[in-house]
């Protein structure tokens, strides 16, 4: 099992019913009725509980509560069945059952034989992410398949009957498919294998990844009422998980070593089970007896899949969460430098040291040492940080000896790397790279090596250059200080031999991309000038590297975008986050959050949204803050207590300090990403349904303090926008909304008694709002805010656009063009506003009235949508290749074999161009699968200029 | 063009001179010199090994190998594919060379080529370069020449290290970070091919930047002379060790099909048909194998190609790895060790693949007795295929294979272990620490190389 599982637990508590246990609950006469109680499962064997009939696991069983877990590998057969001793003709088979990955071929309990043309015996299962139910009664197998697709990791209860007529399928008690063609007698192949938990038959072994919490079969058909009566009979107090999931998380800290925490519902002393296989699991205790949980894991093994529980020790037994995994393979962390004596000798570089990182709070990223003596500072930096250093002098003698010595660390190559110059004042070094440029020749004296603008060069914004050593050592320190003057240089104190510091700003017109289209306002642009480029030739490749195409879930299920800010960038992977150097690439750290995932965001909002300070994610129902520098959770928010109870949060944004969210009910959010349905291109409901939010609020600034909440509607999340102090958003009033189980909403009426919102944003209050009638964004529904104009986009068969004043809500205009094409994201782009205009495949139009001005966009090809920087547009085009769309010139220009994942997968932010890796998983070959970062080359300060010449 | 030559001191060059003229020789057969033994990648020795084996000494890294690229991706979601495989997984380990008593590598991990007493396994000598290297140098005429991701292409002392000379051919000299470290925008990661006095490289990364062919003399390392040249070459992504036959030089491409030039200039002859990845061999038949040709197979990672016509010929069903000698190939299949007889084998299988396609097309057509007609002779050649199968032997996951004398040689993780090549039987076996990536074997030793950083001698 790959994943946690995400179940509706609060309603699967609603009824308390000891008496389950004997099966009294079901009222009815199961033939054969499986639990998987601790009292049930004896290793590999469960007893039933009806029927006699004892199960066979192919090794142990796990089990989490009274669930059994299935990981993939292991399943369960009735030994020695005939089907004399099954139902002839007349059966219900159900299930209390949870999928975590759903499968071509996948069976919860079934007696089978699906060989070519040969099909007998009867299975309750899953094709992909739809249950069926498949009997046969004659050659073939007749299949009532659920027309909407459930929810991976949540619980449903699922029944199949027949009456020697009809085959029906119910889920959670509702009829939801019938099949016809099926007549008389069950056909029952001579042997099969009764399995549970297994697609088992002579050629297929297909084995689930999911929990079971019942497995039953009758030999007559229930009533709709009995089967409706049953799933409503929730299992309760039994199961319920003693850890949420959603408090999970694990943090890589050395090349051998993680660390582990989990939050309890209930305080206690936690435990933590880990190993490489179910049977060989270590447990290690917490130290804690209260609700928060870490373990360290030490002595981990690289590049290998570990899997692992946490959970806490009850009176009566270990309480323990369903099983995770990580993978040491993205442990990217860097090795602790070892103490060498002869550099720890030199007491005053490790003082030096300490005050150039405490002064500077440089402790991660590349710093660059210009000139070199012994190392030593450079030692006492990198055992000081996890900074990688980068030695240059022009002097070959000394990078030699310089070589010699860093390698009794044993990590030169890894933490340290020198190199030859032929001349300090200029060297071979990218722009804007360093955060961090120190000089070890200073430290005797001697004035800076190289040139002043040299250093400012080399410098990345927010980089600092530190002057190392006492001023006043010598004439020539002072004099080259003097020639800095009103370059930025600030002159320190000089008892902690930090002379004199250097802070680059930003770039000139940089951006940052904060939310899932680059801002709150959902305009896909974050503004950037990029140094005025237009053009790929405009840029130059500044660093590459990992995350890999390893690290993502794929490139098709459309993920959240990755976001930039503060000199960060920030990626999610298959349930990981990243955060890198924007300006290097250097790993800065990692979370391995096993509930992160959600895909389809073109019908969701993303999970995550940044200032430079913070990283607030939305896991299960609660929003993390996480430290943008270091990724510790600093603070945590819980969904309003009102809306708490079955929601998750959903949409969340973070403006002027206050943070913004949406509750929605459990399991609405997307997370499957197997198999082509799961790419969400389709046009069809189980793609486009739309996720809605029950509930809107936000929080002050500060504490956590809810500043209010606002119920009643059924609010579309990808229409939520904030902007000028407001925040809007489309909501339906129609009733019959509310009372779904789900908040992916496929129903019509989401369409009906529709209303535009603009919400007071520091108090919630109503400004205004508008009923609005719009053609039915089937496809995806979109919300942009513009100082001039709200603008809807609805696609559903062709684009319209709707305008309004974001004052009042008049009116301002309509639009309409059609679908550039019906695949690869051509029908469900999102708009790009830059500026004065917004841009949607082909066209762009003039905010302010709707007047078009273009009709000559670059043109996209495969799937992607478009972002925008100030002077273009970046997108998947001309090849399927990364393409940028001049503005002014409307001339294309493409990175050869770069791809895009298949939604919003780059980001123009604090002046670079940053392209995590999101094209992985196609099988095909040719893309270059690595993360980039593109500098525009108007950055770059080049000989001969001072670096006051461009004011930055 | 810009050309960025490094020069040193006469005493220097002088020095050099004497120490070439004092040890250059021709490689003995005992030696392993290159990547893979020979310019075609052969990893055959016709060295005899004696077994029992005896571990003599391990040179441990102090950090694992760091590969160029990390991958491949875990599935294909979209089709439902699991297992998929890397392209251009070129440097997993500290892979060796073996010349006289010396054992040589390039490292990853530490940026230097080290020479290290083939006895003892001490550290004889060790020559940085300013970025990883990614093989390990080629040993010619008392020299040492290797590629770096700094962009260039090395000659060193092969008894001092003493750099000789290095050239790159890239127009800027800017570094850019990877992975947080420095290296060129032109990194050398085809290894250095020596052969008659030239050596040949590419410093290739992106392909919306020039790429760099190269072929220098060798005495000089400069692209001057006949036969010496530096093609610039747009589009393309060269990487992994490079293949020559007499007339034509080979290079992979990783997630492209290798490239095939002129060896005389340079000249771009295309891609070869089928071919992708960067495991790739030049047999004596003229074939040239590769693979993977994309990433999403599990079964059939390496095709053959007509070296010459670069046409795609035919799979070798299942084979992850595998060498040819004269007359049969031994590849590792998923659980099997097999040797085919490969003159046999080649056009049979081929003919199927043709009929396959051939099938298909009648089929669409509903050319009902050419399909008859096309299976009758499928079904020939299916009965006929088994016979070109000498021996098969189980065996778990193999990571290396390569050749000496009569034996086979097989690297999988955690172990070594040597077979008769006549018929499979078991010689000898070894554990080690890590994957066993790389094999070489020369002058009575085998030297293993692992994933976990660790390079073993055995010896008798």
């Amino acid at each position: 099992m790959t994943d946690n599982t995400r179940c509706r637990w609060s309603s699967l508590a609603l009824t308390a019913v000891s008496a389950l246990l004997t099966g009294t609950a079901l009222g009815q006469d199961p033939q054969h009725l499986w639990r998987f109680s601790a009292r049930a499962v004896q290793g590999r064997t469960v007893h039933a509980v009806r029927g006699g009939l004892t199960v066979t696991a192919e090794k142990a069983l796990e089990v989490a509560g009274s669930t059994a877990v299935f990981d993939g590998v292991n399943s369960l057969t009735a030994v020695g069945v005939a089907s004399a001793q099954l139902p002839a003709q007349d059966i219900t088979v159900s299930a209390w059952v949870s999928v975590s990955a759903p499968t071509r071929w996948g069976c919860i309990i079934g007696y089978i034989q699906d060989n070519g043309n040969y099909e007998k015996g009867w299975d309750l299962g899953y094709h992909n992410d739809r249950f069926v139910f498949q009997i046969s009664t004659g050659p073939k197998l007749v299949t009532a398949t659920a027309p909407t697709a459930f929810e991976d990791n949540t619980w449903y209860h699922v029944a199949g009957t027949y009456d020697g007529q009809t085959v029906r399928l119910y889920v959670d008690g509702q009829p939801v498919a019938d099949a016809a063609g099926a007549a008389g007698p069950i056909a029952y192949p001579p042997h099969a294998f009764y399995s549970i938990g297994a697609y088992h038959d002579d050629n297929e072994y297909f084995r689930m990844q999911g929990r079971l919490y019942e497995a039953a079969v009758y030999p007559r058909r229930l009533s709709a009422e009995e089967i409706a009566r049953h799933a409503a009979e929730r299992p309760a107090a039994t199961i319920p998980p003693p850890v949420l999931p959603a408090r999970l998380w694990l943090q890589f800290t050395a090349p051998d070593q993680a660390v582990l925490h989990w939050d309890t519902s209930q305080p206690g002393p936690g435990r933590a089970f880990l190993g490489t296989s179910p049977d060989s699991m270590r447990v290690l205790e917490s130290g804690s007896s209260e609700h928060q949980h870490s373990v360290v894991l030490t002595d981990l093994a690289p590049d290998t899949l570990y899997t692992y529980s946490v959970g806490r020790v009850g009176a009566e037994d270990v309480v323990r969460s369903v099983r995770a995994e990580f993978d040491t393979s993205f442990n990217y962390t860097l090795p602790a430098v070892p103490a060498v004596p002869e550099f720890e000798a030199d007491v005053q570089c490790a003082g030096i040291a300490e005050q150039t990182l405490a002064q500077t709070g440089v402790r991660r990223g590349i710093c660059v040492v210009y000139g070199v003596r012994d190392g030593a500072l450079a030692y006492h930096l990198a055992r000081r940080s996890r900074l990688v250093l980068w030695l240059v002098d022009s002097d070959p003698m000394r990078i030699a000896t310089l070589r010699r010595q860093l390698n009794r660390t044993g990590l030169y190559g890894v933490r340290f790397s020198a190199m030859t110059v032929r001349s300090l004042d200029r060297t071979a070094l990218s722009d804007a790279l360093a955060n961090l440029v120190v000089s070890e020749r200073t430290l005797e004296g001697d004035a800076w090596p190289g040139r002043p603008d040299e250093i400012r060069r080399v410098l990345a914004p927010g980089g600092h250059a530190v002057l190392v050593g006492a001023t006043g050592a010598t004439p020539g320190r002072d004099i080259w200080l003097e020639s800095t003057a009103g370059s930025g240089w600030t002159v320190a104190d000089t008892r902690s031999g930090v002379s004199a510091r250097l802070k680059r700003r930003a770039f000139p017109g940089s951006g940052a991309w904060t939310h899932q289209y680059g801002t709150a306002a959902n305009t896909a642009t974050s503004g950037d000038e990029l140094g005025q480029a237009a053009a790929t030739q405009d840029l130059q490749l500044q660093w590459l590297g990992r995350p890999g195409p390893d690290f993502g879930i794929d490139r098709n299920p459309r993920m959240p975008a990755p976001l930039a800010v503060g000199g960060r960038l920030f990626h999610q992977g298959m349930n990981r986050v990243i955060a890198l150097d924007a300006f290097n690439g250097t790993f800065l750290w990692s979370l391995e959050i096993p509930l992160l995932r959600r895909v389809n965001i073109p019908r969701d909002a993303g999970n995550w949204c940044a200032d430079a300070d913070a990283l607030y994610v939305a896991v299960g129902n609660q929003a993390w803050q996480l430290d943008t520098a270091s990724g510790r959770r600093i603070g945590v928010l819980e969904l309003p207590e009102q809306h708490r109870d079955g929601h998750m949060w959903g949409a969340i944004a973070h403006v002027d300090g206050r943070l913004f969210g949406s509750s929605v009910k459990t399991g609405s959010s997307y997370t499957a990403y197997w198999g082509g349905q799961n790419w969400y291109d389709a046009t069809k409901a189980s793609a486009t349904a739309k996720v809605c939010s029950d509930a809107l609020f936000a929080y002050d600034p500060g504490p956590g303090r809810l500043a209010w909440v606002r119920a009643g509607g059924t609010a579309i999340n990808t229409t939520i926008a904030l902007g000028g102090g407001r925040l809007y958003v489309v909501e339906s009033r129609n009733s019959a909304l509310a009372s779904q189980r789900t908040g992916r909403v496929n129903d019509p009426g989401l369409w009906q008694d529709q209303f535009l919102l603009a919400l007071d944003a520091a108090t919630g209050k109503l400004v205004w709002e508008r009923p609005i009638d719009t053609v039915d964004g089937s496809v995806v529904f979109y919300l942009v805010y513009h100082p001039r104009a709200l603008v809807l986009v609805s696609s559903g068969g062709k684009y319209h656009l709707y305008a309004f004043d974001p004052a009042q809500g008049q009116p301002l205009w309509e639009q309409q063009h059609d679908w550039p094409g019906r695949d690869h994201s051509a029908h469900m782009m999102h708009p790009v506003v830059i500026e004065d205009t917004l841009y949607l495949e082909p066209n762009g139009y003039r905010v302010v009235d709707g007047v078009k001005v273009t009709a000559k966009m670059g043109r996209r090809s495969g799937c992607h949508t478009y972002l925008g920087s100030r002077h273009a547009l970046i997108y998947r085009g001309a090849d399927r290749k990364v393409a940028m769309w001049d503005r002014v010139k409307e001339t294309v220009t493409t990175w050869d074999r770069l791809r895009p994942s298949c939604w919003l997968s780059m980001v123009p932010a604090g002046g670079m161009l940053l392209a995590p890796e999101g094209g992985g998983g196609c099988s095909c070959a040719k893309w270059l699968e690595t993360s980039v970062g593109f500098l525009p080359k108007a950055h770059r300060l080049s000989d001969g200029r001072t670096f006051t010449e461009r004011g930055n | 063009m810009p050309r960025r030559f490094r020069t040193f001191s006469t005493v220097a060059r002088v020095g050099c001179a004497l120490a070439a003229a004092t040890i250059a020789t021709t490689s003995r057969a005992a030696d392993w010199p290159t990547y893979r033994r020979d310019t075609r990648r052969r990893a055959v020795s016709p060295e005899s090994l004696h077994f029992p084996l005896k571990k003599q000494w391990t040179w441990q890294s102090s950090v694992r190998p760091r590969p160029a690229w990390t991958g491949p991706a875990k599935w294909d979601a979209y089709s439902g594919n699991r297992g998929l495989q890397s392209m251009r997984n070129i440097d997993p380990v500290f892979h060796v060379v073996l010349q006289g008593d010396r054992v040589y590598f390039g490292s990853s991990a530490d940026h230097a080529v080290h020479c290290l007493d083939a006895s003892s396994g001490a550290e004889r000598w060790r020559c940085y370069a300013e970025g990883p290297i990614r093989f390990p140098p080629t040993v010619a005429d008392g020299k040492a020449f290797f590629g770096s991701d700094d962009g260039h292409v090395y000659c060193a002392e092969a008894t001092t290290g003493a750099v000789v000379w290095s050239f790159t051919p890239a127009p800027e000299a800017r570094r850019i970070a990877h992975n947080g470290l420095p290296i060129s925008l032109f990194p050398v990661r085809t290894g250095v091919l020596v052969d008659q006095g030239t050596a040949y490289a590419a410093a290739s990364l992106l392909p919306w930047e020039t790429s760099y062919l190269i072929a220098l003399d060798t005495a000089t390392g400069k692209p001057e002379g006949q036969g010496r040249y530096v093609r610039e070459l747009p589009g393309v992504t060269l990487q992994g060790a490079m293949l020559a036959s007499d007339e034509d030089l080979y290079v992979p491409q990783g997630r492209s099909a290798p490239l095939v030039f002129s060896r005389e200039d340079g000249k771009p002859m295309g891609p070869v048909q089928g071919a992708g990845g960067v495991f790739c061999i030049l047999d004596d038949s003229g074939h040239l194998l590769s693979g993977p040709p994309n990433q999403k197979g599990r079964e059939d990672l390496l095709r053959v190609s007509s070296a010459k016509n670069r046409t795609s010929m035919a799979a070798v069903p299942g084979a992850s790895c595998m060498v040819v000698t004269e007359d049969c190939a031994y590849l590792a299949r998923k659980h099997a060790l097999v040797a085919l007889d490969f003159k046999r084998f080649v056009p049979l299988q081929a003919r199927k693949e043709a009929l396959t396609a051939q099938r298909k097309k009648q089929q669409k057509r509903g050319d009902k007795a050419g399909v008859a007609a096309t299976d009758q002779e499928l079904t020939k050649i299916a009965a006929e295929l088994p016979s070109c199968t000498r021996w098969q032997r189980p065996c778990g996951t193999v990571f290396a294979m390569a050749a000496a004398g009569e034996s086979l040689l097989i690297g999988k993780d955690g172990s070594a272990e040597a077979l008769s090549m006549g018929d499979g039987s078991a010689r000898w076996q070894a554990t080690v620490p890590g994957k066993v990536h790389g094999l070489a074997a020369a002058n009575g030793r085998l030297v293993l190389s692992t994933d976990a950083g660790a390079i073993v001698c055995f010896a008798p």
